[in-house]
């Protein structure tokens, strides 16, 4: 207790305008609140009075250190989502105790982070846990801030409109755009960078012991080192493809003054990530193609759809520089009967929506492999937060201590059967802090995973493979190859040839781990250097 | 105007914030790195730019068990304070404020010294706490790093069982 006291006593001699208390999300505060992980006997245990003293107590003595004209935010588990945990009345009972303790705000904490429901990832739909801030309305007088994904200007006046809360907290919508506020105020939303709850460049980054970024603003914590500055020579530059490398570039280019022309052989900007927003539960990704259009129109980008590159008229058009974003192609691996008709590629699926039979394998169980699988097995509706919290067993009435209840799946669309060629635990190598929400799932609409499997033969009768020595035949309807992709890039050799100076990014660069986080990072850094 | 209840102020008495966006605490791996305060003065200051009406930090710990990891960030002495400075004088010349989070992270922190009301290990963490004494507590030991080598930034960022999975 002392030394919280003594933190913000500093806090408030180096200058803070407050400090904010975190008793949530499991941490030391929050493992004294709940019978969960207290178990102790003294007066620190046993009854909720008890439990809770600590808190309280923390916040009393700093506001009596750091005198009235202090914030003390006291950021509070209203809702646990373990076993254990707090029940509605003792959330009200504690926001009470800590408002008289001398607090200044009421922040919001949401699950611990050993619970087994998604928070925070792209699947939870827009706002989801606001109704929890929201039932302490009339109980407290200080201000309530409701928290996690949050992510437009629009949702955030929505919430206050309707009385859910006084504050909003965004976060990673922060990291995606610093300015986010300033261009809501200046009508400009449709200019704000949004953040699409992947956790690739922050949450993940941060469990791995690296410094936090962002997957749409490869800036954010980069910000002395990464700047985008005006051009000294402005230069005539081609970019081949707008997907996420060839947009990032594109605009950071033109942003910096330089003369940038956009060929893209599609009829829309967007490459891959036109494809991805297609998956359940990634509608967000939407987003990120909204702001790159409108920053295309703002920065002066030349834009050309409909236009597949040539190595000569590129090269005839003099240019000063010419960057490949050219992306991947699938690859497809040397099965038996790899042309039979009921193989199709992910392409066939989710791009052209070729219609698919109600048993299928999938071959691939990376991250794109688990993306067609939750894309067959799930039924596509917009994103809803009754549905979401019937599926994951979070019960919106509260009646559970932690507020968790069992999860209703729907039944799957079709059988899954997700195989790869790799020995180890399908799934492994998602993201660290999401890859357990695609696993689970999946699991729970009963799709069947193997590894360490031999592909023999696609035939008539179905996919024919070895798993364990033991040679099995899947009846399936459809085979779908997700194995991989090879760099596109053979406009490259051509205009070497021709003396262009030609650079790559993106897929076109690297298809190997290739994600959009790499594809803007490099586009952004490359147009900061150019 | 444009969302009227987002960017309406909010009056506490002593103090009014400009607008009803409050950035959310985030630990970004700076607190621990060279030059990380100067890095984080021109990262918040950025946001402090971009109107946010107040903005808190990512946790600090108020002492060495709460903290994440060995080499974690935390707030004990004045001469860590005196660092803080770079961060929040940066901030308010941009008009902004802003709050430092204190967060102890209990049963939950990666290093052998961690520390919980009862000795329940989580399920995501290798370590088992040590129950806090009972009433009031003498001071912690300091945790030596020299005593436990494996316990090195390195180390630390090629474990793999770190790591929520529930977030
Ligand atoms: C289902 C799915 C889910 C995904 N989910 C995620 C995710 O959650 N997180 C993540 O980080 N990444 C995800 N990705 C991957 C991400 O979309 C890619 O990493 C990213 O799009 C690669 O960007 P790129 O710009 O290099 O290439 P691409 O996006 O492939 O873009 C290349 C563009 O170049 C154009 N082009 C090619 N040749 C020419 C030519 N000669 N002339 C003109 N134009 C040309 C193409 O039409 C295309 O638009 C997903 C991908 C898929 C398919
Ligand atoms: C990289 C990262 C670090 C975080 N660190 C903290 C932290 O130190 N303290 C805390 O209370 N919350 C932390 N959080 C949680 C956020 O404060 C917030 O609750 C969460 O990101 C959901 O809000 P959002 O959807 O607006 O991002 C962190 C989140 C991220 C993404
Ligand atoms: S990395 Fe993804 S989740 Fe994190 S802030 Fe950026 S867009 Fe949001």
């Amino acid at each position: 207790m002392a030394d919280f006291v003594n933190c913000a006593a500093l806090a408030q001699s180096a200058g803070y305008d407050g400090v904010e208390v975190m008793g949530s999300e499991g941490y030391l505060i929050n493992e004294f609140i709940a019978a969960r992980t207290n178990q102790r006997d003294d007066e620190w245990g046993g009854a909720y009075e008890n439990r809770i003293r600590l808190p309280i107590e923390i916040v009393r003595r700093t506001r009596e250190k750091v005198g009235p004209d202090f914030i003390i935010i006291y950021r509070l588990s209203m809702l646990d989502l373990v076993e254990g945990g707090s029940t509605a009345d003792e959330v009200v009972q504690l926001a009470k105790a800590i408002e008289a303790a001398g607090a200044t705000i009421l922040n919001t904490g949401i699950g611990w982070h050993e619970a087994r429901i998604p928070t925070i990832a792209t699947s939870v739909p827009r706002a989801a846990f606001a109704w929890v801030t929201k039932r302490l309305k009339g109980e407290v007088s200080i201000p309530l801030v409701a928290t996690n994904r949050i992510n437009t200007p629009e949702v955030a006046e929505g919430l206050l409109a309707e009385g859910y809360c006084d504050m909003v907290s965004m976060a990673r919508p922060l990291l995606a755009d610093a300015a986010f506020v300033q261009k809501a105020r200046q009508n400009r939303a449709d200019e704000i960078n949004t953040c699409i709850g992947c956790n690739q460049a922050c949450l993940d980054h941060t469990f791995a012991g690296k410094i936090t970024s962002c997957l749409v603003n490869p800036r954010a914590c980069h910000e002395t080192e990464l700047v985008i500055a005006p051009a000294e020579t402005a230069k005539k530059i081609a970019v081949v493809g707008a997907g996420p490398a060839g947009l990032a570039f594109a605009v950071t280019a033109a942003e910096r003054g330089h003369d940038v022309t956009l060929i893209e052989a599609a009829n829309e900007v967007g490459g891959q990530f036109n494809i991805a927003r297609k998956i359940p539960g990634k509608e967000e990704f939407g987003e990120t193609l909204r702001y790159f259009r409108r920053q295309l129109e703002l920065t002066g980008v030349k834009l050309r759809l409909n236009t597949r590159a040539e190595a000569n008229a590129l090269a005839d058009e003099g240019f000063d520089e010419i960057v490949l974003a050219t992306g991947v192609s699938p690859r497809t691996p040397e099965i038996d009967g790899v042309d039979h008709p009921r193989t199709l590629s992910y392409l066939d699926v989710l791009r052209d929506e070729v219609p698919v039979g109600k048993t299928v394998a999938v071959i691939g169980a990376g991250g794109i492999g688990h993306d067609v699988s939750e894309y067959l097995v799930e039924r596509h509706e917009p994103p809803s937060i009754d549905r979401f919290f019937r599926t994951w067993g979070v019960d919106p009435e509260y009646k559970t201590a932690g507020g968790r209840t069992a999860p209703q799946v729907e039944p799957a669309e079709r059988q899954v059967f997700l195989m790869q060629r790799s020995t180890g635990k399908v799934g492994e190598r998602l993201g660290r802090t999401t890859g357990w929400i695609h696993r689970a799932a999946l699991k729970m609409h009963g799709v069947v995973t193997a590894s360490g499997v031999s592909y023999n033969r696609i035939d008539d009768q179905g996919l024919h493979v070895t798993i364990d020595g033991a040679e099995k035949t899947l009846p399936v309807d459809h085979v779908v190859i997700c194995a991989g992709q090879e760099p596109l890039r053979d406009l490259h050799d051509d205009l070497v040839a021709r003396g262009c100076s030609v650079r790559l990014i993106g897929g076109a660069d690297v298809a190997a781990e290739l994600d959009a986080k790499r594809a803007i990072d490099q586009g952004v850094r490359l147009a900061a250097a150019i | 105007m444009p969302y009227p209840e987002l960017l309406k102020p909010l009056d506490l008495g002593f103090t009014t914030l400009k607008n009803r966006v409050l950035m959310g605490s985030m630990h970004v791996g700076l607190e621990e790195v060279e030059n990380g305060f100067e890095r984080m003065a021109a990262f918040y200051a950025e946001r402090a730019r971009g109107e946010v009406g107040l903005i808190v930090t990512g946790g600090i710990s108020p002492n060495e068990r709460g903290r994440p990891m060995p080499w974690g960030a935390k707030l004990t002495t004045e001469e860590e304070a005196e660092h803080h400075r770079r961060i929040t004088d940066a901030v308010h010349a941009e008009g902004g404020k802003i709050a430092l989070q204190i967060l102890h992270f209990g049963r939950y922190a990666y290093h052998p010294d961690l520390v919980a009301p009862s000795a329940i290990q989580a399920p995501i963490t290798p370590f088992a706490p040590m129950p806090l004494p009972a009433r009031r507590s003498s001071r912690p030991s300091p945790i030596s790093s020299t005593a436990r080598p494996w316990l090195s930034p390195p180390a630390m960022t090629a474990s793999r069982s770190w790591g929520p999975r529930a977030i």
